[in-house]
């Protein structure tokens, strides 16, 4: 377990704060679970961990340094599903086409290994975005919405995967507005709102007894 | 007009060896050229789309306006710096093929870069996050965006192509328009109208619209099968 610190983080857009946080730190269980409503700042929060939004006056002191972020829809290049994860080979000289192949099989795409990744159903360009970030060795992977528009049988497909990773030491940090998945698969839980990070408590704790105002209200909304 | 006509179609029919030579020559000139476009004008235009730098804006309205040109004044340009007395007349290559060459590359470098800087600038606003999240440095977000981009590139390789084979202003000062040298079909084409020699004018427009029909349609036929394939 490893703590996350942002200070100073202050993102505005159009006149409208997207993420104000004078000083926080979110401490990265096995699967912590970042919940908010639409436009809160989730997606964004993790963008600036993930370093993919930085300003000059944002202080990140973040342990992890093998991160990787599996965006909300994450598009391919076109080129095979292989390929694709062959590339990776640009960052990590050391991965083998037979690691790669280890990896295909794990996340159960082998039998698409020469289909055009764009051309995946979106269950299956999920499960090569995190198979890709799985390759890359992260010890933090953060999740946007994995599971958004994505029917029951993928869902249950990444949740038994990222179940199943959490077991062999990879932290997550993973937005998502969809509280019974929440409730199976995370430990803690990250509540934002306003921009603001408002609570951070156990799971169970944050939906049996919310610390804040707006925590309540948004659990009362969703229930 | 319709006899004009059906003599530049005989002479279609019956090209001799003097105008294979000039559609051999054009097609080396303006091939060349958009190789040296292509190899100048993808990178530069993907750098363009991707990265932030001072005069970035600068560059990118300077060969926007270089795409816009006349020939003729790249000609005139490239014409002091080969003539004797320019920078370049060492190399000893004004009214020859390489200094065609050059000129020609002068205007397929911009065309190919502005356009593949369009092109790529629409796909980096998909790719530009999951890139930076891979960790890919800026010559692998360069080669794999353009790998991307493949089949809407293609479109920027034709304009440079059209732009090279279609040219007369540059390739006439430079190259000098010299029999069996450095004339092209389209300053041949001028040349004979001038001398009045219609269907011979004719029948090298001809196998100029053939020329860029053939390349256009196997263009189209690649990028169509590739895309059924990747999507």
């Amino acid at each position: 377990m490893a703590d996350i610190t942002l200070t100073n983080i202050q993102i505005v857009h159009n006149h409208r704060a997207i993420l104000n946080i004078s000083n926080k730190k979110i401490q990265c269980q096995s699967i912590t679970g970042v919940i908010g409503a639409n436009g809160s700042g989730k997606s964004t929060l993790l963008k600036v961990i993930a370093g993919l939004i930085h300003q000059s006056n944002f202080e990140l002191l973040n342990p992890y340094k093998d991160l990787v972020m599996v965006l909300h829809q994450t598009p391919m290049i076109k080129m095979s599903v292989y390929q694709n994860l062959r590339l990776l080979k640009d960052v990590c000289p050391q991965l083998t086409n037979d690691r790669i192949e280890q990896v295909i099989k794990e996340f159960h795409l082998d039998h698409l290994i020469n289909q055009p990744a764009t051309k995946l159903s979106a269950g299956e360009k999920q499960r090569l975005a995190l198979a890709r970030a799985y390759l890359m060795g992260a010890k933090l992977l953060l999740l946007d919405e994995p599971t958004a528009s994505l029917d029951p049988a993928s869902t249950l497909l990444i949740e038994s995967k990222i179940l199943e990773l959490a077991k062999t030491g990879i932290h997550f940090l993973m937005a998502s507005h969809d509280f019974a998945q929440v409730k199976r698969l995370c430990h803690d839980v990250v509540f934002i709102a306003d921009g603001q990070i408002q609570e951070q408590s156990s799971t169970n704790l944050f939906f049996s007894s919310p610390q804040t105002t707006a925590a309540k209200n948004f659990i009362a909304l969703h229930l | 007009m319709w006899e004009t006509i059906h003599q530049a179609c005989l002479a279609v029919i019956y090209l001799d060896s003097d105008v294979w030579q000039i559609v051999f020559t054009s097609l080396k000139v303006s091939i060349t050229a958009l190789m040296v476009g292509t190899i100048l004008g993808l990178p530069f235009g993907a750098i363009l789309a991707i990265a932030h730098f001072p005069g970035r804006d600068v560059l990118i309205t300077l060969i926007n306006t270089l795409m816009n040109v006349p020939t003729v004044i790249i000609g005139v340009l490239v014409y002091l710096l080969l003539s004797r007395s320019g920078p370049l007349g060492y190399l000893g290559i004004l009214f020859t093929v390489p200094g065609m060459i050059i000129a020609q590359s002068l205007l397929t470098t911009p065309l190919i870069a502005a356009i593949s800087r369009q092109i790529i600038s629409d796909a980096w606003q998909i790719h530009r996050e999951p890139f930076l999240s891979l960790r890919l440095k800026l010559f692998q977000q360069i080669k794999w965006i353009l790998w991307d981009c493949r089949f809407s590139l293609i479109i920027a390789l034709l304009a440079g192509f059209g732009r090279a084979i279609s040219e007369v202003g540059a390739v006439m000062i430079v190259g000098g328009n010299i029999a069996h040298h450095t004339r092209t079909m389209t300053t041949a084409i001028t040349l004979e109208t001038n001398k009045g020699d219609l269907s011979l004018a004719l029948s090298l427009g001809i196998v100029l619209i053939l020329v860029v029909l053939m390349v256009n349609l196997f263009a189209f036929l690649t990028k169509k099968m590739s895309e059924q394939k990747y999507g």
